[in-house]
């Protein structure tokens, strides 16, 4: 009984040490500076680490320009103080999806964790009039709102936590949750105004989620989520007016 | 007749000592690619040791590493030359005497400079990132904190070290790798008519002055990542003093003027007068002594600080003072004009400051000591600052109460930040720790309601308020100003 003991222990541990390995974004090439676009080198660390059995990504101070990235499962990215995702504004930057269009997306993951002090930066400013342009020359048929892309977006996902970082400056929604369960979202800043119908978190078909000291201050409503959603946990999440998130 | 050859001795010796070279007389290459590191230390050797002169460079791009300034030595820059710092780690010295890399040196020598209208550029981006590259590979060593090379392991563009009598006019600083130009211990500096445009990488101060003597900067404009005017102290028995700043502008995403953060020996005896400040992310004025320092007798006369995160934030803590007494006392801040943004306000610069110390709606200007070394003597006369004011308390709260107030953490051993102590109780300003402190014709506006009153003093030990304005908007009544734990403070409206 103890020999199987140590024969499990044994097989573990390298499983263990697999998921306990630290990245640094600079190892792929990622630059600080807020200027250079880091959409491969960051894709490629996401790639590389999940399909290494999984491991955390750790972003210290500074901003990372990037475009869309794809989270993939056991992958943890921790933003650390002062460290940043910048949306790259550029029309085809984004993640496209099913009509839709993300900066920060997962399709058919699990096991993913964005956590840290640090920020998703969305820059609507500069979003919002790159769309425009392409509205104007024709060369997309869509309407500008429906083009605004999400900031963060999960489908058919499990196993979700996101866990202190601020998501800020939206284009449209700020966190999509299609199909979803078991996701953790705590002690997190939300602050978006581009989109006057921009929701704070938007469920559809997701279950288990629980809300923790969240602050939400968005343009549109906090959360709106379908009949099928249930929400298991709400606890000290707050608008800008004080009321409780419901 | 004897007369007559004295005078004309003396006239030969200012022709010896005006006497310019040109630098391609040494084989030195303007053509963007010759590392010319070996030829144009051997052109400021010859010169030295010819009885000085100036050292010209036409215009061109010349490659370097390494070189070393020497006595007697000026390398005059022509407009349209530029010194160009190699891309390769390895034609940078890390002098073991300073322990830090640089592009150009001098080390105890006298009566040298760089003048003219040309460029120095470290190109300290891809320096930086080469030498990243390196550390990956295992072929230079560093631990690499917070995921970038450290600051000594990058070049900066100058490194001056107990040199005496240095003249720097009319050269534009560009991109370095590191901090751009450092005098330690140096006496006697004149910095004219300078550009810097510093902000290729992490660290990129704009000047720093550590430990000097006698020193003017004058019309000269700095644009730094990090701290642009920057005074430091590095040696405990060593101080700052004698230092005039007039008719600067500064950029930054750290601090515009800034003594500290090393502040072991101290600053005394400066006159700051017409200093202009924008897009700053954190401070337009922070003086600093954490580190067992003096500041004494400074004034400040003629400050605009245009689209910056705070105005003034004066600061004793306990970090490496080693038993050392900080000491923070007799300053003058007056004429000062300030409009503190909502908005990020070095937005889209290279290395934006990074967001930190959040929830905290906007900080407000602060004079915070501690409790067993008060901030004494400060006088803040004809100021007015413009905040946006809309702190909302659902966001981040520090309520008036004792509990509330006593709870704010003394931080001493922290690196000194205006936006440390998270959310503040105040809008306008926040003192705590500090001893005579008088205000004299200020005025404080808030563009919108904020739930906090616009002054908080915390163990204020004597101190005065006249000629006060307070200008909130749908502020009614509210008393704007706070005091808990303070005594024989006297308000004058």
């Amino acid at each position: 009984m103890k020999k199987l003991l140590y024969i499990i222990i044994l097989l573990a541990l390298p499983f263990g040490k697999v998921f306990a390995v630290d990245y640094n974004a600079s190892a792929f090439g990622c630059v600080s500076d807020g200027q250079t676009n880091n959409t491969r080198s960051i894709q490629a660390a996401i790639d590389m680490i999940s399909a290494k059995g999984g491991g955390t990504l750790n972003f210290y101070v500074g901003r990372y320009l990037t475009g869309g990235l794809e989270l993939k499962s056991n992958v943890t990215i921790n933003l650390h103080e002062g460290a940043i995702l910048v949306a790259s504004p550029g029309f085809y930057d984004f993640i496209q999806k099913a009509g839709k269009r993300y900066f920060i997306y997962a399709e058919k993951q699990e096991n993913i964790k964005i956590i840290g002090k640090g920020v998703i930066l969305g820059q609507a400013a500069l979003v919002a009039p790159n769309i425009q342009n392409q509205v104007n020359k024709g060369f997309v048929k869509e309407s500008v709102d429906s083009l605004l892309p999400t900031l963060v977006g999960f489908s058919h996902c499990q196993q979700i936590t996101l866990d202190g970082i601020m998501l800020r400056d939206a284009s449209g929604d700020v966190l999509d949750l299609d199909h979803c369960s078991q996701v953790t979202l705590k002690n997190q800043l939300i602050k978006a105004h581009a989109s006057p119908k921009g929701a704070g978190l938007r469920l559809a078909a997701s279950t288990e989620v629980s809300l923790d000291s969240m602050y939400v201050d968005v343009a549109g409503k906090a959360l709106v989520k379908d009949a099928s959603s249930k929400i298991s946990r709400i606890n000290k999440s707050v608008t800008p007016n004080g009321k409780p998130i419901k | 007749m004897k007369r007559l050859l004295t005078l004309i001795m003396c006239l030969c010796c200012l022709q010896v000592l005006a006497k310019d070279y040109d630098v391609k007389d040494f084989g030195v290459e303007g053509n963007g690619t010759t590392l010319n590191t070996r030829s144009i230390q051997a052109a400021i050797d010859y010169v030295s040791t010819h009885g000085g002169g100036r050292l010209v460079f036409t215009p061109g791009n010349y490659v370097t590493g390494t070189i070393y300034m020497k006595s007697n030595v000026i390398l005059h820059l022509e407009r349209g030359a530029s010194i160009l710092g190699s891309l390769n780690p390895w034609d940078y010295d890390k002098d073991p005497y300073i322990n830090w890399k640089s592009l150009i040196y001098a080390i105890k020598q006298e009566n040298i400079g760089i003048t003219g209208q040309g460029i120095i550029n470290g190109r300290g981006f891809d320096n930086a990132m080469n030498t990243l590259n390196l550390v990956h590979r295992g072929l230079i060593e560093d631990e690499l904190k917070y995921d970038r090379v450290r600051e000594w392991n990058r070049p900066e563009n100058i490194y001056f070290r107990e040199c005496k009598n240095i003249k720097m006019i009319g050269i534009t600083l560009k991109d370095p790798g590191s901090w751009n130009q450092t005098y330690d211990q140096c006496q006697n500096i004149l910095v004219d008519s300078m550009t810097v445009d510093s902000k290729s990488y992490w660290n990129n101060d704009g000047i720093d002055i550590v430990d000097c003597k006698d020193v003017v900067i004058r019309n000269s404009h700095f644009d730094a990542a990090d701290d642009a005017i920057c005074f430091k102290s590095h040696d405990a028995n060593a101080i700052c003093e004698n230092v005039l700043v007039e008719n600067c502008t500064a950029r930054s995403s750290a601090s515009g003027l800034k003594f500290g953060t090393v502040s072991r020996g101290g600053f005394r005896n400066f006159v700051i007068r017409n200093l202009t400040v924008y897009d700053t992310y954190r401070s337009a004025i922070t003086f600093a002594a954490v580190d067992g320092g003096l500041v004494e007798n400074i004034l400040v006369d003629g400050v605009r600080s245009i689209n910056t995160g705070n105005v003034i934030f004066l600061r004793i803590g306990d970090r490496w003072s080693k038993g050392k007494r900080p000491v923070m006392r007799n300053i003058t801040i007056k004429n000062v004009y300030a409009e503190v943004p909502m908005d990020k306000p070095d937005k889209g610069y290279n290395y934006e400051g990074p967001i930190e110390d959040l929830p905290r709606n906007i900080s407000p200007a602060s004079i915070i000591g501690l409790p067993n070394h008060l901030i004494e003597n400060v006088t803040l006369e004809n100021i007015e600052m413009v905040y946006p004011g809309a702190g909302n308390p659902y966001y981040a709260k520090r309520g008036l109460t004792p509990e509330e107030l006593d709870g704010i953490p003394e931080m001493e051993a922290a690196y000194p930040e205006f936006s440390q102590f998270k959310e503040l109780p105040a809008w306008g300003f926040y003192i705590r720790h500090a001893k005579n402190i008088n205000f004299k014709n200020v005025t404080f506006r808030a563009m919108a309601p904020d739930y906090r009153p616009s002054i908080v003093a915390d163990d204020l030990q004597g101190g005065s308020f006249t000629g006060m304005t307070f200008d909130e908007v749908k502020a009614g009544n509210k008393e704007q100003i706070f005091l808990h734990n303070s005594k024989n403070v006297e308000i004058q409206k």
